[in-house]
């Protein structure tokens, strides 16, 4: 594990090979070539000539390399009519005159990547192409001045032009990704209405402080924490307290920031703004999660260090072998080899499905803190709930406790015995404790488990009384009550011991040092508290039928991961060994490549609509 | 050749497209306060509409000349036409407001990126801005599209397809020009009644290319059948 730096634009994490440039005096980071070529459009907005320049740039290339490519089908088509040969002879230079600027628009950036990547000792592919693609270019312009064939503009400037486009299209989704995130995070620019003596001033969240007066209307969010001095609305705060039904809101009680307001108008006097709402330091558990690499992110990094030397030495194996062939032809295949390996699609599946997964589930209240954990979690087929303390029972949702008036009324009892009220009060948990019952909540979440191949064991405390395990339904496979800390870790040693990955879901504040064995450990809380992500994964409030989806949206981002990997590498692969045998065009490999790109970028957008909990259940 | 029916689905295409190609039109229609900025917008804009429509009718026309080459495309061509045919006829149902499963091909991989970067061009308005808008929508998926490409591809020539596609977006610029000049007038009854219309030419012509592809009348295609076919085999000079 480490920590990495992010990409200046799209803002995921950089780990495998940065691409290092120095924009207005100041060195950025990019995760690839593409995020850099769209910062310099959305970035750099205040110097608004770069941006237009660059998009000019693109939009003259795209113009001239269909027009290259026009002209070229045309004479392809020349044979069949009967056209003079002077013509032919002065589209092939007209050809020429429109690819050169294409070379110099689209081909110059790419040769400076190249030369930016040799003198920092390393090897870029794109750099590469750029390269590759010149000396075509100059091999096709001696050929047309020797009045020879073939000539390769058209070749040139579409592979140019198809890279460029991948790597915006790559950038662009990379950035869809990270703006789920920052949308979640975007809560500072949410709008607020500042009551100001009789007026209300428009303003944003950023700009208020404790002690002002704001309105919000129905469909806003609160905008910092608060508290309600006039009104009455039902709030929606599912990813700040895991509820799913709005809760009812009267003067006098807190709000909390990122609520969404139903009902009607509330004023709210703003206790807390900024970094110190309870939405802003659970965005920061989000935001810092994502800059974890997954092992599997870390392992696909590892292979890219191998792969990056295997597509040098392909290429350079592919040029000595048709060299002695065809020359020009030894470098068009160099191109095709440089252009379907280039392991886009390895770098940009990972990191967008595992942002897109941790903004996915914060939107429903489950906070990841380690990006890690969404692999283990899909592998989990063991969840231990505990509940130790006996005294949060009147708090708890593993167990339904009879009612609190009967206990009242036993401690009483007790107490007319003669004995102390402390001691009553113990005895009258103790008394509820011995009633206590798996709730209807934790029986629908374990039956939702048990279709899901995961065995679901229910555990507590010493202070439960034993002798009420036989009483469970079928939904649960073991139920251990009064059983001690010690004892819980031998059961979770032993399910570990027979091949189980075991979940441990405690209740907040209890996190067991019997836990730790864990494979993954989940903490479930009525609210946030800094305390309570001590866990790598926090559940938001009571509601346990999260975590079967929880398991459900992991296993999902895996299936996504994996598919992705399998299809890009298999035609990264297979199309580097059927180029380098010269059956790949470059053009057509660099359609590949953008369709590649496009299926693995669309195929993990999906993570964006996965259905929540409720949407899965219908 | 078919640039008849090719002008005819533009035509309709343009009414059906409405959404996609219209705010951007009346956009910069809006955007431009003199009347001539306002035409030359307009002019540059359905240029850049038109070139990458003749693009795409040449490129499909050159993977159907790869198919002819390869003896595919004059056995195939009947099939083509009748699923262009089908696919007016679907689009002709969907404009009329029956529910189809049409939405489907409105999507692509690669349109988010398409669209955003039209976004960067709007937001970065220039004196080119207009071509380049036109010339990036082009590329927008649209079902009517999708069948002049079929036309275009089922020519088996690069220039026939650039033709039939050039025909196609000729039949587009009335809409274009409409909305880009007095689209804000045009009520939503009107637009409504407007695309009613243009449902049932392209209903007719969705009727008649299934009927012309029939097995029936393929002869009724002599072109296809032998003039192509000849194209194919005669050796080049």
């Amino acid at each position: 594990m480490f920590t990495v730096e992010t990409c200046a634009y799209c803002h995921l994490p950089i780990s495998a090979r940065a691409v290092e440039r120095k924009l207005s005096g100041t060195t950025r980071l990019f995760c690839c070539y593409g995020c850099f070529l769209l910062f310099q459009i959305t970035a750099r907005r205040k110097q608004g000539r770069s941006g237009k320049w660059f998009l000019t740039r693109i939009g003259i290339g795209t113009f001239l390399t269909m027009c290259v490519m026009l002209t070229g089908w045309m004479l392809a088509e020349f044979p069949s009519h009967p056209y003079e040969e002077e013509i032919i002879f002065s589209a092939k230079w007209l050809i020429w005159a429109l690819a050169t600027p294409v070379l110099i628009l689209i081909g110059y950036p790419l040769l400076k990547q190249c030369v930016l990547a040799l003198a920092s000792g390393s090897f870029s592919i794109e750099g590469g192409i750029g390269i590759v693609c010149t000396v075509l270019y100059g091999y096709s312009f001696v050929n047309l001045c020797r009045g020879r064939e073939p000539l390769y503009f058209d070749t040139v400037c579409a592979t140019m032009l198809l890279v460029t486009l991948g790597k915006i299209l790559e950038a662009t989704s990379k950035s869809t990704a990270a703006q789920d995130i920052r949308e979640f995070l975007g809560h500072e620019k949410a709008p607020a209405f500042r009551i100001d003596q009789d007026k209300i001033l428009h303003t944003t969240a950023l700009h208020l402080e404790p002690g002002d007066l704001v309105r919000v209307p129905p469909g806003y969010t609160v905008p910092a924490d608060g508290k309600v001095l006039e009104g009455c609305s039902r709030i929606r705060r599912t990813p700040l307290t895991g509820e799913r039904e709005p809760v009812l809101c009267r003067e006098g009680d807190e709000v909390l920031c990122g609520g969404k307001v139903i009902d009607e108008t509330l004023t709210v006097q703003v206790l807390k703004t900024g970094k110190d709402t309870v939405l802003a330091r659970l965005l920061s558990v989000v935001e810092q999660s994502v800059l974890v690499p997954s092992n599997r992110r870390y392992l696909v990094d590892q292979a890219l260090v191998l792969f990056r030397p295997l597509i040098l030495v392909a290429a350079i194996c592919t040029l000595l072998w048709w060299w002695q062939e065809s020359r020009i032809g030894a470098w068009v295949n160099l191109l095709s080899v440089l252009v379907i390996a280039c392991p886009c699609a390895l770098v940009l599946t990972t990191p967008m499905a595992t942002t897109l997964a941790v903004a996915r589930a914060a939107r429903e209240g489950i906070l990841i803190s380690e990006v890690a954990a969404i692999e283990k979690i899909s592998t989990v087929n063991v969840c231990i709930f505990d509940e130790t303390e006996p005294t949060e029972m009147g708090g708890s949702h593993l167990y339904s406790v009879p009612d609190w008036s009967e206990r009242d009324t036993y401690a009483s009892l007790v107490d007319g015995s003669g004995q102390s009220t402390a001691v009553a009060e113990v005895r009258s948990v103790q008394a509820s404790a011995a009633a206590a019952t798996p709730s209807s909540r934790i029986i629908t979440a374990c039956t939702q488990l048990q279709a899901r191949g995961v065995r679901t064991v229910l555990l507590a405390g010493p202070s439960f009384f034993a002798g009420q395990e036989k009483n469970y339904p079928p939904a649960i496979d073991g139920f251990y009550l009064g059983i001690s800390s010690q004892e819980k870790a031998d059961l979770l040693r032993s399910y570990r011991e027979q091949g189980y990955i075991a979940a441990y879901v405690s209740e907040f504040p209890c996190t067991p040092i019997c836990a730790l064995d864990a494979d993954i450990r989940f903490t479930t809380g009525a609210s946030y508290r800094e305390d309570l992500l001590t866990n790598p994964v926090t559940l938001l409030g009571t509601d346990l039928e999260r975590l079967p989806w929880l398991i459900d949206l992991s296993r999902r981002v895996l299936r996504t991961v994996n598919w992705n990997l399998a299809w890009s590498s298999f035609y990264s692969i297979v199309g580097m060994f059927a180029a380098a045998a010269g059956m790949v065009d470059p053009v057509f490999a660099a359609g590949i490549m953008l369709l590649g790109s496009s299926l693995v970028a669309g195929n993990t957008a999906q993570l964006h609509n996965y259905p929540g909990p409720s949407e899965t259940r219908s | 050749m078919e640039y008849l029916p090719s002008l005819l689905i533009g035509l309709a295409g343009s009414a059906c497209s409405w959404e996609t190609f219209g705010g951007s039109v009346l956009s910069l229609s809006l955007r431009n306060q003199g009347r001539i900025q306002r035409l030359m917008a307009l002019i540059l804009y359905s240029a850049g509409h038109v070139f990458t429509y003749i693009f795409l009718g040449a490129f499909a026309g050159m993977a159907g000349r790869t198919l002819l080459e390869g003896g595919v495309l004059t056995s195939a061509h009947a099939g083509i036409l009748f699923c262009a045919g089908l696919m007016m006829l679907l689009v002709s149902l969907e404009m009329m407001g029956f529910p189809t499963r049409l939405h489907l091909l409105h999507h692509f991989p690669g349109e988010t990126t398409i669209e955003r970067i039209a976004a960067h061009y709007r937001e970065r308005f220039g004196e080119l801005t207009p071509f380049y808008l036109g010339l990036i929508n082009g590329f927008l998926p649209r079902p009517l599209v999708y069948a002049g490409l079929a036309f275009a591809f089922a020519s088996g020539n690069a220039i026939n397809g650039m033709y039939t596609m050039a025909c196609f977006s000729m039949g587009m610029l009335p809409i274009l020009w409409l909305v880009g000049t007095s689209g804000f007038l045009i009520s939503p009854t009107m637009r409504s009644r407007l695309i009613h219309a243009m449902a049932i030419i392209v209903l007719g012509v969705g009727c008649i290319m299934v009927w012309r592809a029939l097995p029936l009348h393929a002869e009724g295609n002599p072109q296809v059948t032998t003039e192509m076919s000849e194209m194919a085999l005669t050796p080049s000079p």
